[in-house]
């Protein structure tokens, strides 16, 4: 009702410009992207939705919607979210109440979609009717069995789900009322309402946790954030068997773009940010180091200080944080140094760019320095003028202008979605260790000056051997976010990945790296097709902080020597797919002495290696460890 | 907000829901003359109303909108009971 009327035109204009067919969208769907989506009146969203649904091409993610309440409103929100990132979603909305028919049937609607991504959401009262008629007259032992068969029922039917489809499970929890029916008695009770509910979750978040493909959907905590007031309009339970009215719809929406993101690998890798006004209130060069705002004391350090928990929080995430500030390196330091109360160190920063240049030449600088692209970064100021510049001249970076008062700082950071994962693991963890490392590294190539002997100083060991169940994630992970060494770019799923490792016509090595540095953790994946006498190294990839000392060199030595053991006459078949990032790649088989066999004008090449062709490349300063699994399958 | 201005507004969310153009709603506007009127849209054009007059139908009023006419009388109705 508050809307004003022209921001409804704005969505008309952007919904016209989708729709209609123009030959680029880009600028209209960039303009979505700047909108909050939880903003969006119902009537946007059915604009908007037939205005994406009109675009034809095939879709980047399909989503199924199963349930035993009425989803039917929530297909378009899904579409408008993902479009909002650039996602061209398809979403198919389960008949109603037949989630375990439909998964268990191979010729259901929904096997025939091939969902890459499933949400089941339940309403308990639809579930278990009877038992919740007479929940308040139920023992204690009552309501444990109940919240005890609920939990059995999800369980089983995620791993019926995960078993039949393609797809990752999003398994919804359950909203505890916000009126128990003992009121606030409810707290003394034996095994009370809210008892009950805490459990039940509780149950579901634990048994969920370990299967990479199952994840929890956590509507208690969005219900929570929408309001449990407002999370049911009853009418519309009544008039349609729906449990969520329609403006909780963005919410969900949102929560699974979420989800998206993190599976496939679409977040961002480094937030760089401005300093003075930024990571503390005043100007360094001014105030000097005692004068800046940050610790503990007053209003405004305190939000600051708040901030940078929060950004601690994120390199601990695995995200990479960077300085870009127009300052004197002194004064910065100076900062940093003598004032002990502030959470970040300089150390804590994968980079730097502190001077006097333009913040996008600073800003290049750093994704080189860090192998990124400049569509991983997130860049963070609170200079209009600043932010407004680099949008122009680096558009795809994400740069985002910070709210006028830093109270408001640590909560925009909280709702960024461009820094989800699926899970954090090791290599995460170590992540910004790891590039330091890598800087060290660095610096004692420059001392050295000759290659080999800094490349033998290093003490590199490498250990490669056939992925293990607990390396999958990580193996999916490098399958997702990999750009610059990677020979085909192949962006396969977990559950794809999963396959892989257990197929007999496949072999999927990966290769650990460590050096008198530190350990670099996972860092290589090569995948193997065999299909009669022909492997084909289908995916090689590295991550690109192992790159340029010779470790690409011994893993494909790992697989010539296969072949080199084989006696069957195996032929060894590589290819080649150009992206805009892996030119780093192009001539890697060449250099790895294939012979080339085809190649498309695409720049797409095809390279063939028979047993009498090999030739191992040279990288004897690499000490190379096979683990007991090695060709034992 | 005047009457014309109600007519207007409940002719841009009703085209927006219905995929009609607002101008194809007149008077006698009514449920058969939308193939995009079924029981979903419904409920979407409920919610859509409710949202941008800032009022609340009863399940009642619900099942008995089922043109243009009944459409706004029952948001001026809601209008003028606030």
């Amino acid at each position: 009702m508050d809307r004003p009327r022209d921001s409804r035109l704005d969505i008309k204009a952007i919904a016209d410009a989708i729709g209609a067919g123009r030959a680029n969208p880009g600028a209209a769907l960039a303009a979505l992207a700047g909108m909050d989506p939880e903003k969006l009146c119902a009537n946007d969203y059915s604009l908007l939705s037939r205005a994406l649904q009109a675009r034809p091409g095939e879709p980047d993610v399909k989503v199924a919607c199963l349930g035993n309440f009425t989803l039917d409103l929530l297909p378009r929100y899904i579409d408008v979210s993902c479009a909002r990132e650039g996602l061209r979603s398809s979403c198919y909305v389960g008949k109603f109440g037949q989630y375990v028919q439909e998964v268990l049937d191979d010729a259901s609607p929904l096997v025939e979609f091939q969902p890459d991504f499933v949400v089941l959401a339940l309403s308990l009262r639809l579930l278990q009717p009877d038992r919740m008629a007479a929940l308040s007259s139920l023992s204690a032992e009552e309501r444990r069995a109940f919240r005890e068969e609920v939990v059995a029922h999800l369980e089983s039917w995620a791993e019926s789900a995960v078993r039949r489809l393609p797809a990752t499970v999003l398994i919804g929890n359950f909203p505890a009322p916000a009126w128990p029916l003992a009121g606030v008695a409810d707290a003394k009770d034996d095994y009370g309402e809210a008892e009950l509910y805490l459990e039940l979750n509780l149950e579901l978040l634990r048994r969920f946790k370990g299967n990479p493909r199952v994840r929890l959907f956590d509507l208690e905590r969005l219900a929570s954030r929408y309001g449990k007031d407002r999370i049911l309009d009853p009418k519309m339970y009544y008039l349609a068997k729906m449990e969520w009215s329609p403006g909780f719809l963005p919410l969900v929406a949102g929560e699974l773009v979420r989800h998206v993101k993190a599976v496939r690998g679409l977040g961002r890798k480094c937030l760089v940010l401005d300093l003075d006004g930024t990571l503390w209130g005043g100007v360094c060069g001014e105030e000097g180091p005692d004068g800046v705002k940050c610790g503990p004391g007053d209003p405004e350090s305190e939000a600051f200080l708040e901030f940078q928990h929060r950004l601690k929080a994120l390199r601990d995430r695995g995200i990479l944080l960077a300085i870009c500030s127009k300052n004197n390196r002194a004064d910065v330091a100076e900062v940093f140094e003598s004032r002990p109360e502030m959470p970040l160190r300089l150390t804590d920063f994968a980079a730097e760019e502190i001077g006097w240049e333009p913040k996008h030449e600073g800003l290049r600088k750093i994704a080189a320095a860090l192998n990124l692209g400049a569509d991983s970064l997130v860049f963070l100021d609170d200079n209009p003028a600043e932010v407004s510049l680099v949008q122009q001249m680096m558009p795809e970076v994400k740069a985002v202008l910070l709210p006028p008062d830093p109270a408001d700082f640590a909560a925009l950071l909280e709702r960024m979605d461009d820094f989800e994962k699926p899970r954090i693991l090791e290599e995460d963890r170590r992540k910004t260790d790891h590039y330091r490392e890598n800087r060290q590294r660095q610096e004692l190539q420059a001392a050295t000056g000759d290659l080999l002997q800094y490349l033998a100083s290093l003490r590199t060991e490498l250990e490669i051997r056939l992925a293990r169940q607990e390396d999958l994630e990580r193996v999916h992970q490098l399958f997702t976010k990999t750009n610059q060494f990677n020979l085909t770019t192949e962006r396969y799923s977990q559950a794809e990945v999963e396959r892989f490792a257990t197929s007999p016509a496949c072999e999927l090595w990966v290769a650990r790296a460590r050096d008198r540095f530190g350990d670099l953790g996972t860092i290589g994946v090569v995948l193997l097709k065999k299909v009669g006498r022909m492997a084909t190294i289908d995916s090689f990839l590295m991550s690109c902080r192992a790159m340029g000392r010779g470790i690409e060199t011994a893993i494909l030595n790992h697989i010539k020597h296969r072949l080199m053991e084989d006696r069957s006459g195996l032929e060894l078949r590589g290819r080649y797919l150009p992206t805009p990032k892996n030119t780093p790649v192009e001539t890697f088989y060449e250099q790895q002495g294939f012979r080339l066999l085809e190649s498309s004008p695409s720049g797409e090449k095809l390279y063939g290696l028979r047993r009498d062709e090999v030739r191992l490349g040279r990288c004897d300063w690499i000490r190379v460890v096979h683990d007991e699994l090695v060709g034992s399958r | 907000m005047s009457w014309s201005e109600v007519d207007s507004r409940v002719r841009d969310v009703m085209a927006a829901v219905l995929d009609v153009p607002a101008g194809g709603i007149g008077n006698g506007f009514r449920k058969d003359d939308a193939p995009a009127w079924d029981s979903m849209n419904h409920l979407r054009l409920v919610s859509a109303l409710e949202e941008a007059f800032g009022i609340k139908f009863t399940m009642k009023e619900v099942g008995e909108m089922e043109s243009f006419d009944d459409v706004r009388r029952k948001v001026a109705e809601h209008l003028q009971a606030a």
